[in-house]
């Protein structure tokens, strides 16, 4: 069996500090999977100090409120996008809050895919009717500023590393004649009805896709932009627009 | 909370009990919703790590950690000044620059001991329950000779009370 890798670099632009020298010889001894079970909301993907990108997966979608604007109280448990017990990941998304007892963020969430086109995530007891995959902590590396997971669904190995601005992805694709990297513009921690409040992207050349998206969360009118790259030219693409009243959880709402 | 006081050996005894042994939590305090109280430590190197209803907040709960694990509590937002208490290990190391660093040793280690007997900085007996920051960065060594119960505390000495009251 063949394999393919495609390296991905998401440079956003944000405030963000400078890169402190580490002691390498301490790094050994962190462990970012601690506080990413319960409630200790941390997350267990690559970021550096004071980086303006916190690349992790994410294993959910649940909304902060549904249609009837009613606060979901399981949405807590996803401050930081992941949660240990999880089955799935949904996909990696590139700025996180650490710890915190309120949340928003989860921009730009990529998915590399194989097998049909899925532009819904799925959900969790049903991995196959989105784009979502299994996976096992046996297959699960987190180390500081590395993080790598097996796709179990798309038999997909995920890398990916940051810099203070670049969330740097590597996927190893299996041979196949079916294989996507989805951009989920639309996903996001704490996601209500309209938290989106414009969504943009623009597809420049074979290897460069830039957007933005602003949000109307805990930040009002927060605006992020990207610039995407990729290692291998696209070969072809499309996206789906939703209706602007649109649940994730129920998975509905393509137009 | 008692290190501004002079019941400051009370504190040296809570910090050293929730950074690193076993403690019964109650939920609501009076257990009137009768929910199982946790019992176990408070930081755990694992998924589950904190507390039932607790986060990191931003890294926060991690450092403070890191704080009682080194025997210096920071005393309040914007002042320089470390409340001293018996550390979790025998030495710990705080590299300052190049070769300098400010080291922190237990004279007569023992994880049950959770009281200050006395202080040495540098060698002279230093008579503070603090440290400055600035007393760090100049690197150094602070002695600590513990005590294993309250009666063996030192209570003379000098401690550090915020100008805002």
């Amino acid at each position: 069996m063949s394999y393919k890798a495609i390296k991905l670099s998401i440079a956003a632009l944000l405030a963000g500090g400078t890169l402190q020298a580490q002691n390498n010889n301490l790094v050994q001894y962190v462990n970012p999977l601690i506080g990413t079970a319960k409630m200790g909301h941390t997350y267990p993907g690559a970021t550096v100090p004071f980086g303006a990108v916190q690349l992790s997966p994410d294993t959910d979608t649940i909304p902060y409120a549904g249609p009837d604007g009613k606060y979901t109280g399981t949405a807590y448990r996803y401050c930081a996008g992941y949660q240990y017990d999880d089955p799935t990941i949904v996909g990696f998304s590139h700025t996180h809050f650490s710890g915190t007892g309120h949340s928003d963020l989860g921009d730009f969430l990529i998915m590399p895919t194989t097998g049909q086109l899925q532009l819904n995530p799925g959900t969790a007891d049903k991995p196959e009717t989105g784009y979502r995959s299994r996976f096992s902590h046996s297959n699960e590396v987190a180390a500081p500023n590395y993080y790598k997971v097996k796709l179990d669904d798309h038999n997909i190995l995920a890398e990916m590393t940051t810099t203070t601005r670049v969330g740097v992805h590597q996927y190893t694709f299996p041979k196949s004649d079916d294989a996507h990297i989805i951009l989920d513009l639309m996903h996001g921690i704490y996601n209500y009805d309209d938290k989106n409040t414009w969504t943009f992207v623009r597809v420049e050349n074979d290897t460069l896709i830039t957007g933005y998206k602003q949000t109307h969360g805990w930040a009002k009118t927060r605006t992020v932009y990207f610039a995407m790259s990729f290692s291998k030219p696209i070969q072809s693409y499309g996206y789906a627009q939703f209706k602007s009243r649109y649940t994730r959880a129920s998975g509905d709402g393509l137009m | 909370m008692f290190n501004p006081t002079s019941a400051y050996p009370l504190s040296q005894y809570w910090m050293h009990t929730i950074a690193a042994d076993t403690i019964v939590q109650y939920y609501f305090n009076d257990n009137s919703k009768g929910i199982d109280p946790f019992v176990g430590p408070v930081y755990k190197n694992q998924p589950k790590a904190l507390l039932r209803t607790m986060d990191d907040d931003g890294g926060a709960m991690s450092a403070w950690y890191v704080f009682a694990a080194m025997g210096l509590y920071p005393a309040v937002v914007g002042e320089p000044v470390y409340y001293l208490h018996v550390p979790q290990f025998q030495s710990i190391d705080l590299p300052i620059s190049g070769n300098s660093r400010f080291r922190i040793h237990i004279k007569n280690y023992n994880p049950r001991h959770k009281y200050i007997k006395s202080l040495y900085l540098d060698g002279k007996p230093y008579t503070k329950n603090y440290l400055l920051h600035s007393d760090i960065m100049k690197g150094g060594q602070l002695i600590i000779e513990t005590a294993e119960n309250i009666n063996g505390a030192n209570t003379q000495l000098e401690t550090w009370r915020s100008k805002y009251q």
